[in-house]
């Protein structure tokens, strides 16, 4: 055994738990090296007045008797988890109805209001393949031997001029909504959120048929496709008070 | 005179009979459990705590404890193993929240410590981690073999006697490092 094996048997060997061989290879190091004779001595010191029998700490007498909760005690944690439990589940019966009264109380400006509608329309079959898809590199659905994808237009309908009868929209969508019809479109702009048209353009209609889907582009400041388009709406009415977007 | 010949045989029954009681509701056999072993568990708490008065509120815990979750005492365990284990833990709990207020500085003076005064083992035992300080309290101050240590605290024996190994060394710097 050399120093560093000693050094690290030595607690055990102090507290005589090593095996007999291990302790008399251990000792016999300890005998011839004076360092690690050192270090058992004072190992053996600390050991030995560690292991001195001590007697037992009297028990006080606030000990006499176990201080037990009362079986039918008051326990304040499962109350207060109980009470905190049905609060939140009265918030979260009680809050919808509540917000929704107040959204059918609240009046309704009239003249205020614009409407937008988002409808994310695809165009059923191109009448002929898009320039701008052509100059983007989008072209897949116009290449020769490949049926044609259909492309998704994100196409935005604003008005343009004075509605003919106030459109009423409900952000709830709980009160009926009068559609703009054909007329009104037909004074409108649909601005072009495509995704293969950067920057989202403007673009002039000349008339919206909802029943077809047939939407006449008279005028486009960018790539899309001018002339008769078929575009299927899936459309979403939603109010845009105090919205101002330039046209 | 029933009512004390009843108390006599409680009193002479052995820890598993007293536990069945007492997982029936007897408060009686407990009561008598609490007796029995209230001066071990009074005297791990005084040794790991350093102090009479954090000892006589950590048996208390460790008894309330037990009785509250004695229903969950599966009986493959001594029963006084598992209040040790119980016991350990509560002073654990107790020192832990101690350092916690040291550090926010709420409490600037040292903790009363009345086994120290004077007494380099006591001193040096109280300077230990917690882990060592619960096996050397254990195992020198109570007596108890690796097995039963391992029992209490819920880890193997083979960790018992590594915790044990670190905690002489620990012991022994500390208590050279203390002085005569």
């Amino acid at each position: 055994m050399k120093c560093r094996d000693v050094a690290r048997v030595l607690p055990d060997l102090a507290a005589n738990e090593l095996s007999e061989e291990q302790a008399r290879e251990a000792l016999a190091h300890i005998r011839a090296c004076r360092s690690c004779a050192a270090e058992w001595a004072k190992y053996t010191k600390a050991l030995g007045d560690l292991s001195q029998p001590r007697g037992m700490a009297d028990v006080p007498e606030a000990l006499s008797a176990l201080r037990l909760p009362e079986a039918s005690g008051f326990r304040l944690r499962p109350v207060v988890a109980a009470v905190g439990l049905a609060m939140v589940l009265a918030l979260v019966v009680l809050l919808p109805g509540l917000h929704r009264r107040a959204v059918q109380e609240q009046p309704i400006a009239r003249d205020t209001q614009r409407v937008e509608r988002s409808m994310p329309p695809v165009v059923r079959e191109p009448s002929k393949p898009s320039e701008a898809a052509e100059k983007s590199g989008r072209s897949a659905a116009s290449e020769p031997g490949r049926p044609a994808r259909p492309q998704k237009h994100f196409v935005r309908i604003q008005e343009k001029g004075i509605p003919t009868r106030p459109i009423v929209t409900n952000p709830t969508h709980e009160a009926p909504v009068e559609e703009p019809d054909a007329m009104q479109m037909a004074d409108a702009q649909i601005i072009v959120v495509a995704s293969w048209i950067e920057p989202p353009s403007i673009i002039e209609i000349e008339s919206v048929d909802h029943a077809t889907g047939t939407v006449r582009v008279v005028k486009s400041a960018s790539g899309f496709p001018e002339g008769e388009q078929v575009i299927e709406f899936e459309s979403t009415t939603e109010s845009v008070n105090n919205r101002r977007e330039p046209i | 005179m029933e009512r004390t010949l009843a108390l006599t045989v409680i009193e002479q029954s052995r820890d598993q009979e007293l536990v069945r009681k007492a997982r029936e509701g007897s408060r009686a056999a407990f009561d008598v459990l609490f007796q029995r072993h209230k001066q071990f568990i009074y005297n791990v708490c005084y040794s790991m705590l350093g102090s009479a008065d954090d000892a006589v509120d950590a048996t208390q815990a460790a008894f309330i404890q037990a009785y509250r979750a004695i229903r969950r005492f599966r009986e493959e365990a001594a029963f006084r193993s598992w209040l040790y284990r119980i016991a350990v833990n509560v002073c654990t709990r107790m020192l832990k929240r101690e350092r916690r207020r040291k550090l926010l500085m709420l409490r600037s003076e040292p903790p009363p410590m009345d086994v120290a005064s004077g007494d380099r083992v006591w001193e040096a035992v109280l300077a230990l981690s917690l882990d060592s300080r619960a096996v050397l309290v254990l195992f020198y101050f109570q007596g108890l073999t690796c097995s039963e240590i391992a029992e209490a605290l819920g880890c193997s024996e083979a960790a018992v006697r590594t915790r044990l190994h670190r905690a002489r060394v620990a012991f022994k710097k500390e208590y050279e490092e203390i002085g005569p």
